[in-house]
């Protein structure tokens, strides 16, 4: 019988580590928000079963009315996006914290409407608008899928 | 020379700069993870930054090469610069807002790149050692 693999991952500087069963496929963040906190567009993917190690390293800031952002006080790396409503459990990680980022594939692009024309990704995914992607949620939440 | 602006997500950190060059993407590893999940795509000022409110800048000193500053209450990835490099540093391009004009000149650390991800346009993929050769005229494209 084989053992799930773990998945693990670290900040620049180490002092915060994760482990978690599952990491998921990447989903990119054109918001501007995200874009202006990491210097490009956030790589996210959605862990499973995480588990941090140094939390006491990590600041979390309140980043506006629906979410917030850690990072490691020492190093300054962008740990995750977590969504702060009552009874909602979303979070997304940097994708580039994993040790392991060879499986890693791309999935979606969201809030594509807030691109700038700086840049764009070569290939075609799906990519959604910010109000597709606030509409998908909410309805996913309501329907408790 | 235009003038740009910059700040953090929470506007603790201000700055602005003048004679702003071409973007360059950077996809070592490092700059992948430290900026929250993405390649960090910074510009750079002729004028070098100009500190307007800092109080809350904090750097990390990353590898013998460099160092990374960021705000230490919203944790906004904002600046890479060489050890006692003073104003000249690298500066995170979405700092400036959506408006500047800016454009990638070259992506730099191309042999880093995961090769699950590409950007569809069409500047120079420069490794490591052909972007420190030739650094000034990337950056002040």
């Amino acid at each position: 019988m084989t053992e799930p693999v773990e998945i693990t991952g670290r900040c620049l500087c180490s002092v915060v580590q994760f482990t978690a069963k599952k990491a998921g496929a990447v989903d990119i963040c054109h918001c501007g928000m995200c874009r202006r906190w990491g210097g490009g567009p956030g790589f996210g993917v959605e862990p499973e079963g995480l588990t941090w190690q140094g939390e006491e390293n990590i600041t979390v800031h309140r980043s506006s009315d629906w979410a917030e952002r850690g990072f490691c006080k020492i190093c300054g790396t962008g740990l995750f996006y977590r969504l702060t409503a009552p009874g909602v459990a979303y979070m997304n990680i940097n994708a580039f914290l994993l040790d392991d980022q060879t499986a890693l594939t791309l999935q979606t692009e969201i809030f594509i409407d807030e691109k700038p024309d700086l840049y764009a990704f070569a290939g075609d995914r799906t990519c959604l608008t910010g109000e597709e992607v606030v509409a998908a949620f909410t309805q996913a939440h309501a329907t408790g899928t | 020379m235009t003038t740009f602006s910059g700040q953090c997500l929470c506007g603790a950190v201000q700055f602005h700069g003048s004679g702003a060059g071409g973007v360059t993407p950077c996809h070592c590893g490092q700059c992948r993870r430290w900026a929250g999940g993405g390649p960090f795509m910074p510009t750079h000022f002729e004028s070098g930054v100009i500190m307007e409110a800092d109080e809350t800048l904090v750097w990390y000193r990353s590898s013998d090469e460099g160092e990374r500053g960021f705000c230490n209450v919203c944790g906004t990835s904002l600046f890479w610069r060489t050890p006692g490099a003073g104003s000249q540093m690298a500066v995170n391009v979405s700092t400036l807002g959506d408006n500047h004009g800016l454009k990638i000149s070259a992506h730099v650390w191309a042999e880093d790149q995961p090769g699950w991800y590409a950007f569809a346009d069409n500047a120079p993929r420069m490794t490591a050692e052909d972007f420190r050769e030739n650094s000034a005229e990337v950056i002040h494209d």
